[in-house]
């Protein structure tokens, strides 16, 4: 099987632009991180192996990429870009992105959404076979 | 979701509606390359920033820092700490920007054209190592055609020349025989 792919959701498309305009230094800085994320996996290809500490682990597998690092000459608020990496079909889903006052609305929406998710990826298998 | 990208500033340049966002996020991406390869040594090897930062004798907080600094920002030393504990040798190189891939291809030709040579000249009297060399030899013939073979398949000619984008860093990846012997197979 080939390199990993990332696939985003419309909830990630939608905070992204939001972001984009608003807080553009934070989303910056959380797409350098999440590059830094990708190509590491890609050349190593175990999500275990890829630890650092802007990468926090939620549950159901889900990961939390922060804002931290960097140089950044101006002072970075809270920021976390959710994702999931599928090791079965080697896509990094970017699942949504917010700051410490939806964090557990954004939990809950990327556990709800990994599980539907994989869900419709097994029906799909099955039918397959 | 259908839209499948193959890297972060492919994404970036897609989703993004503003210009001056979508520099600043390339250079947050592009100024990062050395550091973004240290870390990705430090996976490869299976090692938290603790457990590397207690091998080279510094502080977490340093290796966190030197993971997320700018190119600009890291120093010999810091590339020289890794390369100590990785067990790797570091090699510096400058390239000037007009040169094109043929002759990256044409250079690393000539490099194994060297290699080659300093392996035959190994040999001497010992009969052993010959047919090892010449064996080698053999696997690297069927290798090297099977690559330029494969990559001649690729062509489709249908499809419009792409422009390709040399970064100004460039970084090779660390020669490890089991990652060789891997690549070959």
């Amino acid at each position: 099987m080939g390199e990993w792919t990332l696939e985003t959701t419309d909830v990630y498309l939608r905070r992204h632009k939001y972001y984009e305009k608003k807080h553009p230094h934070e989303l910056a800085a959380v797409m350098g991180n999440l590059d830094a994320y990708f190509e590491t996996l890609n050349k190593v290809n175990n999500p275990l192996q890829v630890k650092a500490g802007f990468i926090h682990n939620e549950p159901d597998g889900i990961k939390g990429i922060d804002q931290k690092g960097g140089g950044q000459k101006v002072k970075l608020q809270q920021a976390r870009l959710y994702i999931f990496p599928n090791s079965s079909d080697k896509t990094l889903y970017l699942l949504t992105i917010g700051d410490k006052s939806s964090q557990r609305d954004d939990i809950n929406f990327c556990r709800e959404y990994v599980r539907k998710d994989m869900q419709t990826k097994e029906v799909k298998d099955e039918h397959k076979i | 979701m259908s839209i499948k990208y193959k890297n972060v500033l492919e994404m970036v340049k897609k989703v993004s509606e503003d210009d001056a966002f979508k520099k600043l996020a390339a250079n947050e991406i592009k100024g990062k390359a050395l550091s973004k390869f240290l870390f990705y040594l430090r996976c490869d090897h299976n090692l938290s920033q603790e457990q590397l930062a207690e091998k080279i004798e510094c502080s977490q907080s340093r290796i966190s820092k030197i993971e997320s600094s700018y190119d600009k920002d890291l120093t010999i030393k810091d590339l020289l700490d890794y390369a100590k504990v990785l067990n790797l040798h570091l090699e510096i190189g400058y390239r000037h920007p007009s040169v094109r891939i043929v002759d990256l291809i044409k250079y690393h030709a000539f490099k194994i054209k060297a290699y080659l040579s300093q392996l035959t000249g190994l040999v001497e009297d010992d009969k052993e190592l010959a047919m090892s060399i010449k064996k080698f030899h053999i696997e690297a013939l069927f290798n090297i055609g099977r690559i330029i073979s494969e990559s001649l398949t690729k062509l489709d000619f249908k499809q419009k020349d792409k422009k390709i984008d040399l970064d100004m860093i460039h970084i090779s990846a660390p020669l490890e025989k089991t990652k060789l012997e891997h690549l070959l197979k």
